[in-house]
């Protein structure tokens, strides 16, 4: 792996030649939120958010390496400066705002609340009093924590985790990103016979990439990246081979 | 021994082997004691003579012969060695008293639960047999505060409290500091006196001559003599009995 | 006063055979009989204490909003603690007796428990017991939970058990056997109650450790302290803050139960004291 990086890092130079020397930014992705992000059978980070940000740096001119890292940690990294972006579906929210410097937006999403097949649930009061589960730290969680008070919340280590539990019956609904609802529900095997899509929740929110608070450099780079990426048509051809779209 | 020939023995010792790993401990030894009488087995270290009366009440097991204690075999599968050992006070070289129990604790602890007798009347007997080995005052403190001599005192007690009708003593005066021995001795002497049967293993030859009925002399597992203290002290025969007690006395 | 060989081993003081038999980490019990003000004990206590409540008038936004965000989270934490203390505990007493039984069938089937156990991080025997057995068995998160811990901890201290019991002079088992007490009654009335404060304080910081560890609930989405905490800090990404106040609760509370464990073992000294 790390050969192969460096045998393509030598071959990019010696095709671009010195004169442009890519920037390379250190990408963090939390692969547990497909099909944004996955992993691959050989532990690749792969999935539409690893594919746009390369994308995106290429255009801007620098060279993007995605590393693996868990949700619960990935912003507390970034304000660190252990890596530069963070490419992992994140919502904008104006508390992250507060703490983070976001690109513009390069995708829309809304919460879609999955269940068992077979059961009736049209909203939140139909989940009054019973348990709904999500990933630690997502919009999902902060979502049900508003509109569901009288529903227990149960904060997982990653959405899959919930979704097993959803299928053990140990908890009634399951509430995330739409793209992941979207694929358990009904891309996953062993999944998608047994959960349906409950409803989705009325606001969108806007996924970008994160970036330390005060690197107005990089957030003007990834804003470029991303126009340009739009403007050749990349961006399209990724949500087709990743969301179907 | 006077009285012995009258009545059956209370402990019968017949051709026993004992082995540790591929040692011999005892080889082929045969003892009888009877009731009243005073037994005390002398030898050298390593002679049998503690695991020989350890036996008796089985804190070790045999490899061949039997042991009978008032006509029971003690190693029977079908005999309760527990209610067997209710009948035979044992008194240990390093005393063994329940450190978390007080003195009197220690004595009322096995008749109170092993033969259900009421807290008062298991107190009062305590009280009385701790009187009569002289320490009644510290009937109420914990074995730590005891010297070595005094914890001995109540061991005795505390063996004397189940009522056995036999007492075997596993050298009781060799952990203790000289000046301790003599009351422990006491003790002893009085309870002869008294007609318990004793079976004593002790390095005292002064006790032995005193008290013995019949002394046995052990020596690598074997049984090499056995005779009243006359004739063990005054007249032995076996070249290995003289030869220890010249070396001891 | 005397020193004669046979009451050494019974006299040793329990703080010295505690440190012999420790086997997992845990804080320092404290010793009874230190009672000097300072003292590595007081000073962190005084000091996690002093640093909570400076935060909190300080900067109550967000210091005070940290910690009232927890109360709920440190209820869970005590339930599992609890729980598996009641349940580790016998289950250690019964691994240790079992580790030294004659039958050698028990003396196999404990050994074999607690060497299975001891393998697996107690991190993975939670997931396993939450998630993997759920397809035969589905268990609440608080009873995997207990399941998980106190299997975990019961088989490190069947060691403590078995290394207390073992502690126990030889002459203990044989007076109480010749006075005609079964095996049963002697570890009972004899073996074990003698037993207890060589064993207190490495149970004792078993059950602190096991604390410790229950932070590991938060996987099975158990809203306890810990997971409270990463709850507030994934939505308000105040890290340091959040963190700070958690490691303070945590350690305020382990040091008051390392206090109370040294009280207990000084209470079970009693028949030592001399005079």
């Amino acid at each position: 792996m790390f050969r192969s990086l460096l045998l393509s890092i030598v071959t990019l130079g010696l095709l671009c030649g010195p004169a442009c020397a890519a920037d390379k930014i250190i990408v963090a992705s939390d692969p547990t939120w497909p099909p944004m992000e996955f992993l691959d059978d050989q532990k690749n980070v792969i999935g539409y958010d690893p594919d746009m940000i390369t994308a995106v740096a290429k255009e801007a001119g620098m060279e993007a390496e995605v590393r693996n890292i868990a949700w619960d940690g990935i912003f507390a990294g970034v304000a660190a400066g252990n890596y530069d972006v963070v490419a992992s579906g994140v919502t904008i929210t104006p508390e992250r705002e507060k703490a983070f410097d976001f690109s513009k937006p390069y995708y829309e999403v809304r919460q879609i609340v999955v269940v068992r097949k077979g059961v009736a649930c049209k909203s939140f009061d139909d989940l009054k009093g019973k348990s709904i589960g999500g990933q630690i730290g997502t919009t999902g969680i902060f979502v049900a924590q508003k509109d569901a008070a009288s529903s227990q919340i149960k904060e997982y280590e990653d959405v899959g985790l919930a979704m097993q539990d959803l299928i053990n019956n140990r908890i009634d609904a399951v509430i995330c990103d739409s793209p992941v609802a979207l694929y358990y529900a009904n891309k996953k095997q062993g999944f998608t016979e047994k959960l349906s899509i409950a409803f989705k929740t009325e606001a969108s929110e806007s996924f970008a990439f994160v970036v330390k608070k005060g690197r107005k450099d990089l957030v003007e780079k990834l804003n470029r990246g991303i126009d340009a990426v739009r403007a050749k048509g990349i961006e399209a051809e990724l949500m087709k081979k990743w969301l179907g779209e | 021994m006077t009285n012995a020939s009258n009545a059956d023995p209370v402990i019968r010792i017949e051709h026993v082997w004992k082995y540790f790993g591929e040692l011999p401990a005892l080889q082929d030894v045969s003892l009888e004691v009877f009731p009243g009488q005073r037994v005390v087995i002398i030898g050298p270290s390593g002679s049998g003579k503690s695991t020989l009366l350890r036996s008796v009440n089985r804190l070790e097991d045999i490899d061949r012969g039997l042991i009978e204690v008032e006509g029971v075999d003690i190693n029977a599968r079908e005999n309760d060695i527990n209610k067997i050992r209710q009948n035979l006070g044992m008194v240990f070289q390093q005393f063994n008293l329940f450190p978390h129990k007080t003195v009197l604790q220690n004595l009322t602890m096995a008749p109170r639960k092993l033969r259900g007798v009421a807290a008062d009347e298991a107190e009062a007997r305590a009280l009385s047999l701790l009187k009569k080995v002289g320490i009644s005052d510290k009937a109420n403190v914990y074995p730590a505060m005891l010297s070595g001599g005094q914890q001995q005192r109540v061991a005795i007690a505390r063996a004397l409290a189940m009522q056995p009708d036999i007492m075997l003593f596993d050298e009781p005066t060799s952990a203790l500091d000289p000046e301790m021995v003599g009351e422990v001795l006491d003790v002893m002497i009085n309870l002869a006196e008294e007609g318990m049967t004793m079976m004593c293993v002790t390095h005292e030859m002064g006790f032995a001559r005193t008290v013995a009925d019949r002394v046995i002399f052990m020596d690598k597992g074997q049984i090499l003599e056995a005779g009243t203290p006359d004739e063990i002290f005054e007249a032995p025969r076996h070249p290995r009995l003289k030869q220890f007690l010249n070396q001891i006395l | 006063m005397l020193d004669d060989k046979n009451t050494a081993p019974s006299t040793t003081t329990s703080s010295a055979s505690g440190n012999i038999i420790m086997v997992t980490d845990g804080v320092n019990i404290p010793d009874h009989r230190e009672w000097r003000l300072i003292n590595a004990w007081s000073l962190s206590l005084g000091g996690a204490i002093c640093a909570l409540l400076a935060l909190c008038f300080i900067w109550p936004d967000p210091y005070l909003q940290v910690l009232s965000f927890l109360p709920d989270g440190l209820m869970v934490t005590f339930e599992v603690t609890v729980l598996s203390i009641l349940c580790a505990v016998p289950l250690g007493l019964l691994t240790g007796l079992g580790r030294i039984s004659r039958n050698s069938f028990i003396n196999l089937a404990a050994s074999t428990y607690v060497e299975i156990i001891r393998g697996i991080p107690l991190l993975v025997q939670i997931f396993y017991i939450y998630y993997a057995l759920a397809k035969f068995l589905q268990v609440s998160g608080l009873t995997s939970a207990v399941i998980a811990i106190s299997f975990c901890y019961g088989a490190y201290m069947g060691e403590v058990f078995r290394a207390g019991i073992m502690a126990i002079p030889k002459g203990q088992t044989e007076a109480a056997r010749s006075l005609g007490f079964n095996r049963f009654q002697t570890m009972f009335f004899v073996i074990l109650p003698q037993a207890w404060r060589t064993i207190l304080p490495p149970v004792g910081n078993e059950c602190i450790a096991m604390l410790k560890d229950t932070s590991l609930v938060s996987v099975m989405a158990m809203p306890d302290l810990m997971q409270r905490g990463r709850s507030f800090a994934a939505k308000t990404y105040l890290y340091f803050e959040t963190y700070t106040i958690i490691a303070l609760i945590y350690l305020i509370i382990t040091l008051l139960l390392s206090k109370a464990v040294s009280i207990m073992e000084a209470r079970l000294n009693y028949y030592d004291k001399r005079k």
